[in-house]
C-alpha cells in the first residue's frame, strides 16, 4: 500500500450567515484546477428537511507530481439549516443561502502511490531507506508546496465567505 | 485482460426529498447510450420495506470497445428507501414524484485486452501482457483514457445533481 504523510491535518472552518453555494462549489474547484489539480468529488449528500436543507460534500482534489508522489488535499464540507434567501446587492437580485457552514481540511503527502515498492519485506526496506535518506529534498519540497496549496485555498473560501458578512 | 478502476471508491451522491424517479433513470441511460455504451440492468429490485415506503435497488451498466485494446464499463448503483411517489405540484400542474433517500454511487474501469488476447494459463502471454501494461502502455492507459474517462464520469454526476437539483450542481471538472 501506499504510505500516506499527513502535512496538514483537521483544521477546521466554521461560518454561520450567507453564502452562495453555486458559486462557492464553483471557486474551489475552479482554483483546484488553475493549479493543476485533478478533482475526485467522493462525496455530496443533500437532504432536503421542511425547516432547511442538509449538504455535505468531500473533495479530495488529487495532483501527481511525479510517478512516485501526489499531493492530496482533503475539503469535507457540511452544511446544516440552509434556508434561501433573496438579497439585492448593488441593485441586483442574488439567491443565497443562510445557514452554518463547517469545514475541515486535510492534506496528505502520498508516496509510491502505485504500489511499485509493494511486495516484498526487503523492498519495504529500501524503500525506506530511499525516502529517509535519497529522496529527503524532493520530499520536503513537495511536503512544503501542499502546505502552501492546503492554507491558500482555506484562505480563499474563508475570503469567499466573508464577501457576504455585511449583507443584510 | 486486467481491469484499472478509474476512481479509488465510487462517486457518491446521496439526496433526500422529492426526485423524478423515471426522470433520473432516463437520464443516466440516454447519457451512456449517447455515448455508444451498450446498457445493461444487472438487478432491478422493488421491496415493500417499511410503511413509510418501498426499498429500490437498482444495478445498470454499461460497457464500450474504444479500441481493439481498450474498454470502458461504467456502473451506476442506485439504492432508495423510504421511497413511495406522491402527488406534486409543479409549474402549476399536478405530476408523481418519488419521495424518500436516494444513494447513487458512480464506478467505472478500463479494460485492457477485452477480447482475451493473451491467455492466462500461457506463461509467455502472460509477460508480454504485463509488459504492454506496465511499461509500453502505461502512459496511454493513463492519460488518453483513465483521465478522460474519469472526467467524463465527473460530468455525468454533475448531470444527476443537476437533475435533482443539489446546491452543489457545478461540475468540479468543467
Amino acid at each position: 500500500m501506499s504510505e500516506k504523510k499527513f502535512v496538514f491535518q483537521d483544521k477546521f472552518l466554521s461560518f454561520e450567515g450567507l453564502f452562495n453555494l453555486k458559486d462557492m462549489f464553483r471557486t474551489i474547484a475552479k482554483w483546484f484546477n488553475e493549479r493543476g489539480y485533478d478533482m475526485f468529488e467522493n462525496k455530496n449528500f443533500e437532504e432536503v428537511y421542511e425547516d432547511g436543507k442538509k449538504i455535505i460534500f468531500e473533495l479530495i482534489p488529487y495532483k501527481k507530481v511525479s510517478d512516485y508522489y501526489k499531493l492530496e488535499i482533503r475539503i469535507f464540507a457540511v452544511f446544516q439549516n440552509l434556508k434561501e434567501v433573496e438579497v439585492e446587492i448593488k441593485g441586483v437580485k442574488h439567491r443565497l443561502l443562510k445557514g452554518r457552514a463547517d469545514f475541515t481540511f486535510d492534506a496528505i503527502l502520498v508516496t509510491d502511490y502505485e504500489d511499485r515498492w509493494e511486495g516484498r519485506p526487503a523492498n519495504y526496506f529500501y524503500r525506506a531507506i530511499i525516502d529517509k535518506f535519497i529522496y529527503k529534498s524532493y520530499t520536503d519540497r513537495y511536503e512544503a508546496e501542499l502546505l502552501k496549496d492546503a492554507r491558500e485555498i482555506q484562505e480563499e473560501i474563508k475570503a469567499y465567505l466573508n464577501m457576504f458578512r455585511y449583507v443584510v | 485482460m486486467k481491469k484499472y478502476p478509474v476512481f479509488g471508491a465510487p462517486l457518491k451522491i446521496r439526496y433526500k426529498g422529492y426526485f423524478d424517479w423515471g426522470g433520473l433513470y432516463r437520464l443516466v441511460w440516454q447519457w451512456m447510450q449517447k455515448r455508444q455504451f451498450r446498457v445493461h440492468e444487472k438487478r432491478y429490485k422493488d421491496k415493500i420495506d417499511t410503511p413509510l415506503g418501498n426499498e429500490l435497488e437498482v444495478d445498470v451498466w454499461g460497457e464500450k470497445e474504444v479500441t481493439e485494446y481498450y474498454q470502458y464499463v461504467i456502473e451506476i448503483a442506485y439504492h432508495a428507501w423510504e421511497s413511495r411517489e406522491v402527488p406534486v405540484i409543479e409549474n402549476g400542474k399536478q405530476v408523481m414524484r418519488m419521495q424518500g433517500r436516494i444513494e447513487i454511487k458512480i464506478s467505472g474501469r478500463v479494460v485492457t485486452d477485452w477480447q482475451w488476447r493473451y491467455k492466462p494459463d500461457n506463461k509467455i502471454h502472460s509477460v508480454m501482457e504485463m509488459i504492454l501494461n506496465k511499461a509500453i502502455m502505461k502512459q496511454e492507459r493513463d492519460i488518453k483514457h483513465i483521465d478522460p474517462f474519469d472526467k467524463d464520469m465527473h460530468r455525468l454526476e454533475a448531470e444527476i445533481k443537476k437533475f435533482l437539483k443539489i446546491e452543489t450542481d457545478g461540475s468540479s471538472v468543467g
